[in-house]
């Protein structure tokens, strides 16, 4: 080991040191009083922080400026994790959820972004990755990462939902994530997808867009024209930062409004065609079942839906004053009101609406609320600006069955007990 | 040469509109390369509706329940009866009963891209 002078500055970056290894010492023993002499002071846990002691985190310098090099939420934040389901029979295509009910605002922070895949998570070298453009083009093209990002880029804010969330049986789960944690909602930034297809040039009897991912499924999609020259968009990042490989990573598309696995990720080929492909995921999956055999292909759109994260299952809430908070949205346009009623659906109230209200976006909703103590159900119902109104369960249900599986967009009621203790309403007769 | 004002209207017009079509191919902005016919090919393995863009067989029923076994088993079960991946088989006239089961032969609209991906890969690759 070199020797080296021991400097005024150096001398304090090795009490930090020293600090720090004391702290981390203290956290590694839970806590419990380190027992060397003359180390006391820095662990004297488990000390009381609350008034009228001074916190002990007043008492020395905090971690060092930059020590974390990609930060990370607080470690007392540690239970505000994906909610991934035990014991599947696989996890390569599997689904794993936002936990909802612990976040505010409307944006999904990226390491909580609901995961639905078909062949797990491929980790793409971006450098070598393609996107193609062929079928029904003038000029079929070949575009690396970099060259997408030399396009006119847009930044937009937009939900992403998996389209059985919940499945018409899965509606007994007991938190809002369990129920609908299937999405998640961000700032993306791309390019217009028709900018892309007009450098191709559309050939005449091009209606459909077949989307390809570069994952071990190779899922594919088709979209039809209108959309893709209306709002769609390949994007490569999300809330600021490169896409997640979780999200696509180096390319997805993003289709506003329709079923998530629309929105394909990886994307490595677009396919201009006269015909949708009726792949797999447009076939044997992502049709919904109706009681009388058949069944509804291509339906895109995610209809108005929301629901109360604050109070939800298995949160405890007080006599009194409690505000009521949760999630609105529309794959057709901006939520125009969201209702709420705190007694079984008898009668409504009318929101509070946060802005920006934004098309195809979460909007928040808010409504104070004095809790009498009394058991009783609450639930929100949204409305959309086309007029559509969210359905019950049971109003939707009469309709598609409970075999219909996907676009389940019915109102979530929550039980309040006399204790305070918040259940989900609906309860699985057995 | 002198050109009546009806005439200078029509020629500018018409320059105009040179311009425009012009204007039009200038959204272009000249990003990427062409993408070759090998690269296609290689690429697109899409199946349309009818099966028309589907590649030439060869095989036999034999060299199938090989490449099954050998490929697809261990997930879809010995028979296509399912695993840890979906059933393949069966289900036949359970569509609008509260258990309807969709596979290849239950959906008549089920001719998969997957299956022609496999195809690919196995099935007719030789030997």
């Amino acid at each position: 080991m070199g020797k080296k002078p021991t400097t005024p500055s150096n001398k304090i970056a090795n009490l930090h040191t020293r600090r720090r290894f004391l702290q981390s010492g203290s956290a590694a023993f839970g806590g419990a009083a380190v027992v060397t002499a003359g180390l006391a002071q820095a662990s004297d846990a488990p000390a009381d922080n609350t008034p009228p002691n001074v916190p002990q985190w007043m008492k020395t310098p905090g971690a060092d400026t930059g020590s974390q090099p990609y930060g990370l939420p607080s470690r007392f934040e540690k239970n505000v994790i994906r909610n991934i389901p035990k014991n599947l029979k696989q996890y390569t295509s599997a689904a794993v959820r936002t936990p909802l009910q612990d976040l505010d605002g409307i944006i999904t922070p990226n390491g909580l972004f609901y995961e639905r895949h078909h062949g797990g998570v491929p980790d793409i070298d971006p450098a070598q990755h393609r996107l193609m453009i062929h079928g029904l083009v003038e000029r079929p093209l070949m575009l690396t990462v970099d060259d997408v990002r030399r396009f006119p880029s847009q930044s937009r804010i937009h939900f992403l939902e998996c389209s059985g969330n919940p499945t018409y049986t899965a509606i007994y789960g007991k938190t809002a994530s369990d129920l609908v944690g299937l999405l998640s909602c961000g700032e993306w930034t791309g390019v217009a997808l028709k900018d892309l297809l007009n450098e191709a040039g559309l050939k005449r009897g091009a209606k459909w867009v077949v989307a390809e991912g570069a994952d071990a499924a190779a899922l594919t999609r088709s979209i039809p024209l209108e959309k893709c020259l209306d709002d769609a968009m390949i994007v490569y990042s999300q809330n600021g930062e490169r896409l997640r490989p979780q999200q696509g990573y180096p390319l997805r598309v993003l289709v506003p409004g329709f079923e998530g696995n629309m929105n394909v990720k990886w994307v490595r080929r677009l396919h201009v065609t006269a015909e949708p492909i009726y792949s797999r995921e447009e076939t044997s999956k992502y049709t919904d079942s109706m009681p009388d055999g058949t069944a509804r292909q291509f339906t895109f759109y995610m209809e108005a839906k929301s629901i109360i994260l604050r109070p939800s299952g298995t949160h405890k809430i007080e006599k009194g004053y409690n505000e009521i908070t949760g999630v609105a949205w529309s794959g057709h346009g901006k939520i125009k009101r969201v209702d709420i009623s705190v007694d079984d659906g008898k009668s409504w109230k009318t929101a509070n609406l946060q802005e920006p209200i934004l098309t195809r976006a979460l909007t928040r909703f808010r409504l104070p609320w004095h809790w009498d103590g009394q058991p009783t159900v609450i639930m929100s119902r949204a409305v959309d600006e086309t007029g559509y109104v969210q359905p019950s369960f049971e109003d939707l249900a009469k309709i598609r069955g409970v075999n219909h599986f996907y676009h389940n967009n019915a109102m979530q009621p929550w039980q309040i007990a006399a204790t305070g203790e918040v259940t989900n309403a609906h309860v699985k007769k057995s | 040469m002198r050109m009546s004002r009806r005439a200078k209207l029509v020629a500018v017009a018409g320059v105009a509109l040179l311009a425009s079509a012009a204007g039009a191919a200038e959204t272009r902005y000249g990003i990427g390369r062409p993408a070759t016919n090998a690269e296609i090919a290689a690429w697109n393995l899409d199946v349309d509706r009818d099966g028309k863009a589907l590649p030439a067989g060869s095989g036999s029923v034999e060299r199938g329940r090989v490449v099954f076994n050998e490929q697809c088993a261990a997930c879809h079960g010995e028979k296509g009866e399912g695993g840890i991946g979906d059933r393949l088989v069966g289900g036949q006239g359970t569509l609008n009963t509260p258990k309807p089961i969709k596979t290849v032969g239950s959906l008549r609209l089920c001719r998969t891209r997957h299956v022609r991906r496999l195809a690919d890969h196995s099935i007719f690759s030789p030997g």
